[in-house]
């Protein structure tokens, strides 16, 4: 143990330098990091497994089973509530795009679920390196002010959407009026699917803005005073060194942005009731009608894998980035 | 070396519309909560009286305010299980050496690319042949284990000196009280940060209690809401309106009193 220690200690006791962005997701896998590490440990291994059961528990039981249990249902077409099982092998994966509602789905996803993501993230760095310019003050205010949507659950957020935009009593018909512009929000699927974005974007660009404002406070004030001395412009400084200090921020934020715009973008489809004519309704809507009113598990297996497979490449390429970070100090 | 004034001026007229805009639709839905039945399918504006009338119609008529109850607790209970069990699991990666370290750390790891709720028809199936649907046992089980947490207190215990455990060791202290009485101690912020990511995603949580919970006395109120505006059980959009007011009030509590441990933990696990 003393031998560890004292080697630990003599070459790897700091932890590895990071670019100076928090990043909570983006330490990479850590292979390293064990072999640098573990020099002082407690030696009553005992322990370590009750300190790591509950988790394990836990991962194995509701999340590893029932994934297995997903690649599983992918493979059979399951019909009349279950009595009928059969194998299909991939027929379900094809049907994903060649049916055309599901194929639609898929399209509908991908851009609804783009525009959300770059526009949240956009959005909430925009604000972030304004409330975090010098000589600004009120930034706190402004802060608590503009992360106040994320109190609403994504849900109610759904809710007072639909109310802003009710062609009857809603506000935002009521501002157009004097310019004689009355639209059906909900009857033309354009602008339903414009309501949902504008929902999904002002629900979650508060969580973003928290996320990048921690960020912004673990800058090396020293790397931009240089720059300042250096004469450079506020845009150069931000585009050649702010932005790349917070790269590892915005690829965790990629990931977590990603997640919302698939899955809890479900809350607001639910709300508008995936129309009209299913304008709204993105994949993990049409997962949950497969899965539990239309009698195709297998298919609602497969379009959640489809989604997982995304998730993953993402999270991937952001594990990736995260491991050949640069430093710049 | 300052913004010009010009510079000063043009960053606040940006930022007061973007809080602007950002604060008209929490606005809009304090001035409906406040009005009554009338005037709350029209497109007044005005500020009723009608705000206890409203709320209370929701909480007790409607059923919300056992439902915010059953949020309130899922929801801490959730925070609390994801805090105390990743904390757990942290101190076993860093502070131990087993075999299979290498293999139980990339199972964790590997979650944070699985949302649940891509697999919500097995799911499903499988709390309820555990006999959790309906439950409070279906909403926070499967919710308690956190790779983000387990990743994030792993992270700062990194960065705490090894000396530490040493002494701790020298003293003869065990594992369980090292981690009491000096690694919670010294993580406050980062347990403060993981929770209001904890608190914001079990409040935002819609899909998984839709449909595990259908039982009135055990569901969730984001979902009951939404279950009173579309079944139609209220046309009123002041009592709708009011509910929705005051589902933000816990949050809100929680942003107010963690947002500077939120940000020093980031910034502290930014290796600062």
């Amino acid at each position: 143990m003393s031998q560890l220690t004292e080697k630990g200690e003599a070459t790897e006791a700091s932890p590895p330098p990071t670019s100076g962005a928090g990043s909570p997701g983006g330490e990479g896998a850590g292979r390293k990091a064990f072999a640098q590490t573990h020099a002082a440990s407690f030696p009553q291994r005992r322990a370590a497994l009750w300190l790591l059961l509950p988790t394990i528990v836990i991962l194995s039981l509701f999340l590893y089973y029932p994934m297995l249990r997903t690649f599983w249902l992918s493979l059979l077409s399951v019909r009349f509530y279950g009595q009928q099982r059969r194998f299909v092998g991939l027929e379900n994966f094809q049907r994903i795009f060649t049916d055309p509602s599901s194929y639609d789905a898929v399209v509908r996803t991908a851009v609804i679920s783009t525009i959300v993501i770059v526009a949240t993230i956009g959005i909430a760095l925009f604000l972030a390196a304004l409330l975090n310019q010098r000589g600004i003050s009120g930034g706190r205010v402004y802060r608590l002010l503009l992360i106040w949507p994320l109190a609403l659950s994504t849900a109610i957020s759904g809710i007072v959407f639909l109310t802003l935009f009710n062609p009857n009593f809603g506000m935002v018909n009521a501002v157009l009026a004097p310019f004689g512009i009355q639209p059906e929000w909900f009857r033309d699927r354009t602008l339903a699917q414009v309501v949902m974005v504008l929902t999904l974007i002002w629900n979650r660009v508060g969580f973003n803005l928290v996320f990048y404002t921690a960020a912004y406070q673990s800058l090396p004030s020293e790397t931009l005073e240089a720059a300042l001395v250096d004469g450079a412009t506020p845009w150069q400084r931000f585009w050649h060194i702010t932005f790349p200090l917070l790269s590892p921020m915005t690829l965790f934020l990629l990931v977590t942005s990603t997640v919302f715009a698939f899955f809890d973008a479900y809350a607001v489809a639910e709300v508008f009731g995936g129309g009209p004519l299913n304008a709204t309704s993105i994949l993990i809507y049409e997962i949950t009608e497969n899965a539990f009113r239309d009698d195709r598990i297998g298919l609602a297996a497969a379009q959640s894998l489809l989604l997982f497979l995304a998730v993953a490449f993402i999270t991937i390429v952001q594990l990736r980035q995260g491991r050949k970070r640069v430093t710049y100090q | 070396m300052r913004p010009s004034r010009g510079a000063v001026v043009g960053t606040h007229v940006v930022l007061s519309i973007a809080t602007f805009l950002f604060l008209a639709p929490i606005l809009y839905a304090l001035a409906k909560s406040t009005q009554d039945l009338g005037t709350s399918v029209s497109t007044s504006l005005s500020i009723g009286d009608q705000f206890a009338i409203n709320a209370r119609a929701a909480m007790d008529r409607f059923g919300l305010g056992r439902m915010m109850v059953n949020t309130v607790f899922v929801t801490a209970m959730v925070t609390l299980g994801k805090t105390v069990l990743s904390l757990a699991a942290a101190t076993a990666f860093v502070y131990f050496r087993f075999p299979m370290q290498g293999v139980a750390f990339a199972l964790v790891l590997f979650t944070l690319m699985m949302p649940t709720e891509a697999l919500i028809r097995a799911l499903y199936d499988l709390v309820g042949s555990l006999g959790m649907l309906n439950s409070y046992e279906g909403l926070i089980l499967p919710f308690m284990a956190s790779a983000t947490g387990t990743f994030l207190f792993r992270q700062h215990f990194l960065r705490i000196p090894r000396d530490l455990v040493e002494a701790a060791q020298v003293d003869g202290v065990g594992p369980f009280r090292f981690l009491r009485s000096f690694l919670v101690p010294l993580s406050w912020n980062i347990i403060g940060a993981s929770a209001v990511i904890d608190v914001v995603y079990m409040w935002n949580m819609y899909l998984w209690p839709r449909w595990a919970v259908t039982d009135p006395d055990v569901m969730m109120v984001q979902v009951g809401l939404v279950r009173l505006l579309s079944e139609q059980q209220v046309n009123h959009y002041g009592i709708i309106m009011a509910g929705a007011v005051i589902t933000m009030i816990p949050p809100l509590l929680v942003f107010m009193l963690l947002q500077e441990r939120f940000t020093r933990g980031f910034a502290l696990s930014g290796d600062k």
